[in-house]
């Protein structure tokens, strides 16, 4: 089973997945009132792009289906909230806080949107051109197939120093390796006595579990 | 109307509406439930109610009341009032030299108030505070002319995006410039507009949002690279109007602001260069470096700068009388990159020859950046 874990001593190596592999499988999402211009250049290129006008399927915000996801600040998810895209992201940072997404607008001078473009992972202006679009997507997908990016996750969640940055990249590897975070769940008690921590954490942890294992199968 | 005040005035008076008593002379009783046809005289002469109580109007906020004044034919109610009011008859010529001290009070204010106006606009000016007061006077006004820029802003980038669909779907491989010069002319053209346009949109945001300059989020990045961008984009412009557009020297320094902000600079100054140079002539866009600056310059032949007007190029709506003369403008992009330029803690400097060719006057601005280590 998963030939790919080794088990070097205390390591657990994870394979490096080809791009190609991960253009392939990777899911993207854009929610934009207004449509999204590039959807033919993307599927062109092999991408796999769900076009949504609004909010269709808050589960699927919630539960890493899609590796990334565009979101637009206006116009959409105003039933899930006032603040429209802000309030969408908001409601993805607390329930899958590893999601992947990129604040797309064509507002970005103005400071009222600063929440939403700070708690993104990336801010694409709507008149970027396609090249770099498309660098930046790929950019943040392959950092959905890299264990750096859950560690960094972990770590900025518990507030963690490079110390247990080291501790905490073994605890995922070897929770990916195992398909179950317990020994992260160990550590993480260790370093915090706050549940929502802890869950927050364990739940990055098992995106990233499904990640890799999805990727395997 | 300007207040002043009276703390040792001797007799009792109504400045601005409001009574005062005088430290010599209290008004007399019967001014308190008077109906005070004192208040509605106009006239400046000495008059008496019909309390038998004299008063007389300084000026429009100022009025003496109250007081009992000697007269050689007192009225009826006069003698009743002096007799009731034994030991408080003033004579005429007291009370004129009061309205003497008055008046040169008022005097005096006025020229210390004017001194002091005077200073504080010295001081407002001198700190270069007024400018940002202004822009921000201006920020409703102009936020109001420039609500359309969100429409503008999407038709721009929905222009931008299919362009990028026709080239990436018609030109396949290679990256865009080499799509780009496999493009037929208008295709090319509409990307090269809609990038321009995009960044016109990009200072008049600026100026929409000014909070925007305070709040940069910086990165290190090669200014040489970010300048290039702009001579690309602009190249397609200096082309159609025969302009020949070079770049002179190299910097391999990097420079720490945020690059859309920092990005008005180059913009700007290429874009009044276009806008400026004849057909036929050259600009020429040039870096020198040392081990801790980049200066970048921008030199073109334009209209003459008149020699009272060298500061004033930057100040906002302000145009030079030359320049306005040739081309139409807003005269808000070279404030909007000199005071960007003062928040990255440097300036545009703008020198002119005396001389002018067919072309006009050799023009160059240039800005120093520091390096960043």
């Amino acid at each position: 089973m998963f030939g790919w874990f080794r088990r070097k001593d205390t390591e657990f190596n994870l394979p490096e997945i080809p791009f190609d592999e991960i253009k392939k499988r990777a899911r993207l999402l854009v929610i934009d009132d207004q449509g999204f211009t590039y959807k033919p250049l993307f599927e062109i290129d092999g991408y796999t792009l769900t076009e949504w006008r609004d909010v269709e399927d808050l589960s699927k915000l919630e539960n890493n289906f899609f590796d990334v996801i565009l979101l637009d600040v206006n116009g959409v998810g105003k039933q899930l909230s006032n603040e429209q895209g802000l309030g969408v992201l908001q409601h993805i940072r607390k329930t899958s806080p590893a999601q992947l997404v990129i604040a797309f607008s064509n507002a970005k001078f103005d400071l009222k949107y600063q929440d939403f473009f700070n708690q993104a992972d990336a801010v694409l202006s709507k008149d970027i051109d396609y090249v770099d679009f498309k660098r930046k997507v790929d950019e943040l997908l392959r950092s959905r197939f890299s264990v750096g990016f859950y560690v960094s996750r972990i770590s900025a969640v518990l507030g963690s120093g490079t110390d247990d940055r080291n501790q905490i990249d073994r605890e995922v590897r070897k929770s990916i390796a195992l398909q179950e975070p317990s020994a992260l769940r160990q550590f993480l008690k260790q370093k915090t006595s706050d549940p929502k921590t802890i869950e927050a954490a364990l739940g990055i942890a098992k995106a990233a579990i499904e990640v890799y294992h999805a990727w395997s199968k | 109307m300007e207040q002043i005040d009276f703390p040792f005035f001797p007799y009792p008076i109504l400045s601005n509406r409001e009574r005062h008593q005088g430290y010599a002379e209290k008004w007399v009783r019967q001014c308190d439930n008077c109906d005070r046809q004192c208040e509605r005289s106009k006239t400046r002469t000495l008059g008496v109610c019909s309390y038998g109580v004299s008063y007389q109007r300084v000026d429009e906020s100022i009025l003496i009341f109250g007081v009992l004044v000697s007269s050689a034919n007192p009225t009826t109610a006069m003698k009743k009032a002096i007799k009731n009011n034994q030991g408080h008859t003033i004579k005429h010529s007291d009370l004129i030299r009061a309205i003497d001290g008055i008046a040169a009070h008022k005097k005096q204010s006025t020229k210390e108030i004017d001194e002091e106006k005077r200073a504080i606009i010295a001081d407002y000016v001198s700190k270069n505070s007024f400018k940002i007061d202004f822009l921000e006077q201006m920020k409703p006004i102009i936020q109001r002319n420039l609500s359309f820029l969100h429409d503008y802003s999407q038709f721009v980038s929905s222009v931008k995006q299919n362009i990028n669909v026709v080239l990436h779907s018609r030109y396949v491989g290679g990256d865009t410039e080499s799509k780009l010069s496999r493009a037929t002319e208008p295709e090319a053209a509409i990307y090269w507009s809609s990038l321009l346009m995009s960044e016109k949109l990009t200072t008049a945001f600026l100026l929409l949002h000014p909070e925007r300059l305070a709040s940069v989020q910086k990165s290190i990045f090669k200014l040489h690279g970010l300048v290039l961008k702009y001579v690309k984009i602009y190249n397609a412009a200096y082309r159609d109007k025969q302009v020949k557009l070079d770049m002179t020297g190299y910097s391999i320094g990097q420079v720490k602001a945020d690059s859309s902000v920092l990005s008005v600079i180059p913009h700007t100054l290429l874009d009044n260069a276009l806008k400026y140079s004849r057909a036929g002539s050259k600009v020429v866009v040039s870096f020198e470096e040392t081990w801790s600056t980049i200066v970048f310059s921008v030199t073109s032949f334009g209209p003459k700068i008149d020699n009272d007007e060298r500061d004033r190029i930057f100040d906002i709506f302000y145009r030079g009388r030359h320049a306005a003369a040739q081309e139409d403008g807003s005269g808000f992009g070279l404030h909007l990159a000199q005071f960007i330029a003062s928040e990255l803690g440097t300036s545009i400097q703008m020198k002119q020859s005396q001389q002018c060719n067919q072309f006009g006057y050799e023009t160059t601005f240039s800005v120093s950046f520091e390096r960043e280590k």
